[in-house]
C-alpha cells in the first residue's frame, strides 16, 4: 500500500507541521528522506534562529558539523555564547581553551560562508553557575558566591569567543559582552587590550550596538597576598580605572565605524564609594578625539560609572549622540552644570535624554527641579525626583537640579534603593550570590513614579 | 451585479459528474466564489468543471460546504490567525473526517485546489492530531512510509533535531 503522505506537496506538509509541536516534528523528519526534507521547511527552519551555545567542545563539534553545507544550523541568526562557571575551581586549561576557540572559529567560518547575511544579527556572551550534585549531574544552584570563578570564566568566555570572531571575520551586529547579567563583568583592560589589538585585523568593523559590562580586573581590586578585595586607599585603583574608562574608549571607538548605539556599564568590585582623586585632565584627550570617528552613533547609554565632569562632557561632545541614558554616574570632580547645558543647548544633536540616580561629589544624589517626588525624602525640605526623562523640544528645556538637603528620612525607601543598587552596580560584598542576581523577578522594582 | 443571484450552480467533477449545488454553498470555495465574480451571472448558466476533483470527493467537500454555509467567511489575510497551534477540532467536523486515509488526503488535496481554507484546517489539523505523540516508527506504520535512511543520516537528523529542540 502506498502512502498519501509522503507524496503531499511541500506547501501542505508544512500546513499540517504548523499545527504539530516540536518534538512531533522532529518525530516526522525521522520517518524518511522525502519527510525530512518537506517538514524541514518554514516552522521547523524556524527554531534554528536561535541558539544558545554552551561552550564545550560536545556543543561545538555539533554546531560545527550543523553548520555544515545545506544543515539548518546556518540560518542561525542570533546566537548566545554561555560557559558554565562551577565551584571546583580546576586550573584553567590553555590548551582545552584553544581546541574550543579553534572549533568555535571553525562554525563561525562556516555561518560566514553559508548563512543568508553571511554573519550573525546578535551575539551575546553570557556565563551560568553549575554545581554537581550527588549523582554527578551538573544543575544550577540556589547559591553561587565565587565571584572570582565568576569574573575569569567570564573572561575566558570573552577569549575564546571575540578570539573565534577575528580568526572567522565573523560580522557581528548586536554584540552584547555580560549587558544581560547582574554581577558578571568583563575586566575593562581585557576588553582594551582586545580592542587594540584589533586593529590589525578588525573584528568590531560591522557591530551597530555594542552593550557591555566592565569592571576593574580581580587582580587589580584584590591583595595579591591574602586575596580579598583592596581597602581604603588600596581601592582607588579601580576608582582610577573607571576614571579613565571613558578616555581609553575614545581611543579604541574609531575601530567601530557602523556603531549605532553604545551602552556601557561599569561594576564596582570594591569598597561602597571609593573615591581617588581625579586625575589632571589630558591634553592629549583633545588631540585624540576626531570627531566622526563614530559617524553613526545614535544613542549612548553610560552607566555605573565614575568620572570626572571633564572627561564626561568631551565624551559627550566627541561622539555626539541624539539619545543619552546616564544613570547612576559618579562625577568624582565638577558638577553636572555643563553636562546638563550641553544636553540642553539647541545647538547639541540631542534630542533625548533619560537621567537617572546620579551623583555629584562621589555621593550626593542629583535631584531635578521638575514636579514629582524623590525616591526617599529628606529632612530639610522637598526636593525633586532623580529622575528625569526629556524628548523633542521639552529636551530643549533647560532644567536645574540640587543637591540632598539633608539626612534621609525614609530608611526603608532609602535601603531597598540602596540593595537594588548595588546588586545593578555593585559594591561587592559578603552577600554577592550570581545565582540569586540574575533569577529573574527577583528585583523589586520602586521605580514608577518618575515619568512625565 | 445583478439583483437577482442564481440560486444554484452545476460543478462536473472529473469523472463526468455533474452536481447542482446552492451558490451560497458552492462559493465556500473562494475558487468558485472569484470565478463567479469574474464570469459574472452568464457562468451560472454552464456547468463548472472541476477537473482535480472526482465525484465522491467532490461530494464529500459539498457535503462539507452544505454545513458550514452560514459560517462567516474567514478574512482575506488569517494566514497567521489559523497558524494557531490548537488541533481542536469541532464535533461534527470530527466525524466528518472519519474516513479512510484516501479519502482524508483528497479532501485536503481537494480543499487546496478549491480554496476552502476552514476545511484544509481540519483536514490538516486531523492529519496533525493522527501524528502527534507518536514515535518515528510509529508514524511510520500508521502513513505506510519506508525509512530509506542509512543509519548515518538518520542520526544526522538526531542530531539536528536534538539542536532545534535545545535552544
Amino acid at each position: 500500500m502506498k502512502s498519501h503522505l509522503e507524496p503531499l506537496p511541500i506547501e501542505l506538509i508544512e500546513h499540517i507541521v504548523i499545527f504539530l509541536p516540536l518534538d512531533d516534528i522532529a518525530s516526522l523528519r525521522l520517518t524518511s528522506r522525502a519527510m525530512e526534507h518537506k517538514a524541514s521547511q518554514g516552522s521547523f527552519a524556524t527554531f534554528f534562529k536561535h541558539k544558545d551555545v554552551e561552550l564545550t567542545t560536545t556543543t561545538l563539534q555539533d554546531m560545527l558539523r550543523l553548520t555544515s553545507r545545506g544543515r539548518l544550523g546556518c540560518l542561525l541568526e542570533h546566537c548566545n555564547i554561555t560557559c558554565v562557571v562551577r565551584s571546583d575551581t580546576t586550573a584553567v586549561d590553555e590548551g582545552a581553551d584553544q581546541d574550543l576557540r579553534t572549533l568555535l572559529s571553525e562554525a563561525f567560518r562556516n555561518l560566514k560562508l553559508r548563512s543568508s547575511n553571511g554573519g550573525l544579527a546578535s551575539l551575546c556572551l553570557r556565563v551560568v553557575a553549575r554545581i554537581e550534585d550527588a549523582d554527578g549531574e551538573l544543575e544550577e544552584p540556589d547559591y553561587f558566591g565565587d565571584w572570582k570563578s565568576v569574573w575569569s570564566t567570564a573572561l575566558r568566555t570573552f577569549q575564546i569567543t571575540m578570539g573565534a570572531l577575528q580568526d572567522s571575520q565573523l560580522s557581528v551586529e548586536d554584540l552584547d559582552i555580560f549587558g544581560g547579567l547582574k554581577g558578571c563583568s568583563l575586566a575593562c583592560d581585557a576588553f582594551l587590550a582586545f580592542a587594540q589589538q584589533s586593529i590589525s585585523r578588525p573584528v568590531f568593523g560591522s557591530v551597530k550596538r555594542l552593550t557591555m559590562s566592565l569592571s576593574v580586573s580581580p587582580a587589580a581590586a584584590t591583595d595579591p597576598e591574602s586575596g580579598n578585595l583592596r581597602r581604603g586607599t588600596d581601592a582607588h585603583a579601580q576608582s582610577r580605572h573607571s576614571q579613565l574608562l571613558l578616555r581609553d574608549l575614545l581611543q579604541v571607538l574609531h575601530i567601530m565605524p557602523q556603531l549605532e548605539s553604545l551602552d556601557v556599564h561599569w561594576y564596582n568590585l570594591g569598597e561602597k564609594a571609593p573615591f581617588a582623586p581625579p586625575f589632571p585632565s589630558d591634553p592629549q584627550l583633545e588631540n585624540s578625539i576626531s570627531p566622526g570617528s563614530v559617524p553613526c552613533l545614535k544613542e549612548c547609554s553610560l552607566r555605573g560609572i565614575h568620572v570626572s565632569e571633564s572627561d564626561l562632557l568631551h565624551f559627550l561632545e566627541a561622539i555626539r549622540p541624539s539619545a543619552v541614558t546616564l544613570t547612576n554616574i559618579r562625577l568624582i570632580s565638577g558638577t553636572y552644570a555643563s553636562i546638563l547645558r550641553y544636553l540642553t543647548d539647541p545647538k547639541t544633536p540631542v534630542t533625548m535624554y533619560d537621567l537617572d540616580d546620579n551623583c555629584e561629589q562621589n555621593t550626593k544624589l542629583v535631584h531635578f527641579e521638575v514636579p514629582g517626588n524623590p525616591k526617599f525624602k529628606y529632612i530639610g525640605g522637598n526636593v525633586g525626583p532623580s529622575s528625569i526623562v526629556r524628548r523633542g523640544s521639552q529636551a530643549k528645556e533647560a532644567i536645574s537640579y540640587r543637591l540632598p538637603p539633608g539626612r534621609v528620612i525614609g530608611a526603608g525607601e532609602r535601603n531597598r534603593w540602596l540593595k537594588a543598587t548595588s546588586e545593578e552596580f555593585g559594591p561587592l560584598d559578603g552577600h554577592y550570590n550570581f545565582v540569586g542576581l540574575n533569577r529573574v523577578g527577583v528585583l523589586i522594582s520602586d521605580d514608577d513614579s518618575d515619568y512625565d | 451585479m445583478s439583483t437577482e443571484k442564481a440560486s444554484t450552480i452545476t460543478l462536473t467533477s472529473n469523472d463526468g459528474v455533474s452536481i447542482e449545488v446552492d451558490r451560497q454553498v458552492a462559493e465556500r470555495s473562494m475558487l468558485i466564489k472569484n470565478m463567479m465574480e469574474d464570469l459574472g451571472e452568464g457562468a451560472t448558466a454552464t456547468a463548472v468543471p472541476i477537473p482535480n476533483v472526482n465525484e465522491s470527493v467532490l461530494k464529500k467537500v459539498i457535503e462539507w460546504c452544505e454545513h458550514h454555509k452560514n459560517d462567516p467567511q474567514p478574512a482575506q489575510d488569517d494566514d497567521s490567525d489559523s497558524r494557531k497551534k490548537t488541533t481542536d477540532i469541532e464535533e461534527w467536523d470530527q466525524k466528518f473526517m472519519q474516513v479512510d486515509q484516501e479519502m482524508l488526503f483528497e479532501i485536503i488535496l481537494a480543499s487546496n485546489y478549491l480554496d476552502i481554507k476552514p476545511l484544509l484546517d481540519v483536514g490538516c489539523k486531523t492529519v496533525a492530531n493522527m501524528i502527534k505523540g507518536k514515535s518515528p516508527e510509529e508514524i511510520r506504520k500508521t502513513f505506510n512510509i519506508t525509512n530509506d535512511f542509512t543509519p548515518e543520516e538518520e542520526e544526522q537528523i538526531r542530531r539536528e533535531n536534538e539542536w532545534a529542540e535545545d535552544r
